[in-house]
């Protein structure tokens, strides 16, 4: 799904509005999740933070194997053997999640916080009515009688839109499309109005035309029980519609974090702009962003005149193999800017000073990056 | 097919156990002017070397094979189901335990272990068939750890635990009914299976034992006499075969039937 208006994110809560407290609904701080296989450990998640205010919606964007997925896993406690977190806080309205017995993180999951994922063909089970399967979340956690459950189900399938809801809450999910199988995910994710939803690219499997009706239903939701939204994608061009504010990441690591607009407008790290090269017909929608190859990074053909005929350009090379937690920059061995100091020392997390003046807590842009400010 | 053999099984079970009600003879009454007759409207299936009617007999016997053959598989599914899914869901060492007891108890030869704990317990029907259950598991065992193992890493699991599902929840409502087919499938052919054993058994004569009839033992002292009094042979024989068919035709039906995609049809 491609956006026409890509800077301004379209309704939704605007979180810089939204008073109240100023403790974070959910904040990850300096996470770290491991898995030791028996070729070594993998550091799949390397030091990730950051915070999700409510009603607000945060897009952490990646290629696969940033430890966007993990993060993600690792919020529920849902990480999969060898994989576990070694160190950092994850804090839910200010409390640590990371110490939790198996039993507790199973009274938040689905409660507190819930997930959408990928693919609705598969995330449903079979053999369960899909009325039954939105009722047990209902009465695990609600402690809600079968009656009440029932009619509950009945009308949060109606309220993601699936019709004759009545009828249909005693069919079994191969009955229905698969945007109306991510339509009941959604039901049941929603079930207990979490406070927090995770959404796992829960369009990459639905055809375009669904996926637009997927995420205006998210983001309607989002409104209505001012719940925080954590979208998870690879798709920046996704995101421009979707979020808040985005966090990038690469190799384990928060490498950029930024409003929305403002990361379109000025983007910091080279690896954004890499992502922001390889879009099509992007640059020229949010004005200003010139083509990798007048960066410099990358090495293809020479530019093409005129935004539509631009070439589009790859990031070289590969993501490192995470057997080791990276002591440098990771980006270093594919950047066109990198320096000795890049391949010493790791660059953390830095306010950028020429940010946006509008701040407030939106407008915080940091970046990872030796080279910020110097970048042309 | 499936619902002609669900009321085969039914009619067969229901005949058996109120049949006998109807025929005036008793099981082991022995009417020595009345030996090896022939099919005849007083003694409809003949009577046997010491005049004992074979209706009578088929029914009761009927009785103690299908008790054998359902208890033995019930038995015999339940442990192996319970053992293949704690194994393929829990991993790890567990996992390695159980799965090791198996190949250990596979490895050792049935018949005559079934041999040895008949001559222990003594052949009465129930001991028959735990006997036959207790040694029949491991096949399911290993069935249903298959299962669960690519049933545990289903997309729908995960989702189920990102909303709070606890491991047992999980096992119990999510991976196991979907892992049904197979284990309903094997269900029905241990009856078979059960049913056919104990006629083994009985044939070595290490079965239930005479005056008890089952089928098994009614073949066996049918053997010697086949040709000149074939329906000592027939009835008990196509009883056997009518109901290990029907089972395996039910159990193809109940795969089709639990499996929601072939509901509609």
């Amino acid at each position: 799904m491609r956006r026409r208006d890509p800077v301004a994110p379209p309704g939704g809560p605007d979180g810089s509005q939204r008073g109240g407290t100023d403790v974070p609904l959910l904040e990850v701080r300096d996470l770290h999740t491991r898995f030791d296989t028996r070729r070594g450990t993998v550091h799949a998640v390397n030091g990730v933070s950051f915070h999700l205010y409510e009603g607000e919606s945060l897009a952490l964007v990646g290629e696969s194997g940033s430890g966007k997925s993990v993060s993600a896993l690792s919020i529920l406690g849902l990480v999969p053997p060898p994989g576990r977190i070694t160190s950092g806080e994850i804090r839910l309205r200010g409390e640590d999640l990371t110490g939790l017995a198996p039993a507790q993180w199973s009274r938040i999951r689905g409660h507190d916080v819930a997930m959408i994922f990928q693919d609705p063909m598969t995330s449903l089970n079979p053999v369960l009515s899909v009325g039954r399967q939105i009722q047990e979340v209902l009465q695990r956690h609600l402690g809600m009688d079968r009656d009440s459950a029932r009619s509950e189900t009945i009308r949060l399938l109606a309220r993601v839109g699936i019709p004759d809801a009545e009828g249909r809450h005693r069919n079994a999910p191969h009955t229905f499309s698969g945007g109306q199988r991510q339509r009941i995910m959604i039901a049941m994710a929603l079930a207990c109005r979490p406070q927090v939803l995770i959404a796992d690219e829960p369009t990459t499997a639905l055809d375009v035309t669904v996926q637009a009706q997927i995420v205006a239903l998210v983001r309607e939701l989002q409104g209505e029980l001012g719940m925080a939204v954590l979208w998870i994608t690879h798709d920046l061009a996704l995101v421009a519609g979707l979020a808040d504010r985005v966090a990038v990441l690469y190799a384990g690591t928060v490498v950029e974090e930024a409003p929305v607009a403002e990361l379109f407008r000025n983007p910091r790290h080279p690896y954004t702009r890499g992502l922001m090269g390889a879009l099509p017909a992007f640059q020229d929608e949010i004005g200003g962003v010139r083509s990798m190859e007048e960066r410099g990074v990358g090495t293809a053909g020479s530019p093409t005149p005129g935004h539509s005929r631009r070439r589009l350009t790859a990031v070289e090379g590969q993501p490192p193999t995470l057997t080791r937690a990276p002591d440098f920059c990771p980006f270093a061995p594919r950047c066109g800017f990198t320096t000795d100091r890049c391949r010493a020392e790791r660059p953390l997390l830095h306010p950028v000073p020429a940010g946006d003046p509008s701040s407030g807590r939106l407008g915080i842009h940091r970046t990872a990056c030796w080279h910020q400010d110097s970048l042309p | 097919m499936a619902t002609l053999s669900l009321g085969v099984l039914a009619a067969v079970t229901l005949v058996c156990l109120v049949g006998p009600w109807f025929v005036p003879y008793e099981a082991d009454a022995v009417q020595l002017d009345a030996i090896r007759q022939p099919p005849s409207p007083a003694h409809l299936m003949g009577t046997d070397d010491l005049g004992r009617d074979i209706l009578i007999r088929v029914l009761h016997g009927g009785r103690f094979s299908i008790l054998i053959g359902v208890l033995a598989a019930v038995l015999g599914t339940g442990v192996g189901t319970l053992f293949g899914a704690v194994a393929g869901y829990a991993g790890g060492h567990i996992e390695n335990v159980l799965m090791r007891i198996t190949d250990v108890a596979y490895a050792i030869p049935t018949l005559p272990l079934l041999i040895v704990l008949a001559s222990y317990t003594g052949a009465d029907p129930v001991s028959m068939a735990l006997i036959i259950g207790g040694l029949s598991w491991m096949t399911t065992a290993r069935v249903v750890r298959g299962e669960v193992l690519s049933l545990k890493e289903m997309a729908f699991v995960e989702a189920a635990r990102s909303l709070g599902a606890g491991p047992w929840r999980i096992l119990t409502r999510h991976v196991l009914p979907n892992a049904l087919g197979p284990i309903v499938v094997g269900a029905t052919l241990a009856v078979g299976n059960a049913i056919v054993i104990e006629s083994s058994m009985s044939f070595l004569g290490l079965g239930v034992q005479p005056p008890t009839p089952t089928w098994g033992n009614m073949l066996m002292d049918a053997q010697s006499s086949m040709t000149t009094t074939p329906w000592l042979t027939i009835f008990p024989g196509v009883a056997i075969l009518a109901v290990v068919l029907a089972v395996n035709f039910l159990g193809d039906g109940l795969q089709d039937a639990l499996d929601p995609r072939g509901r509609e049809r």
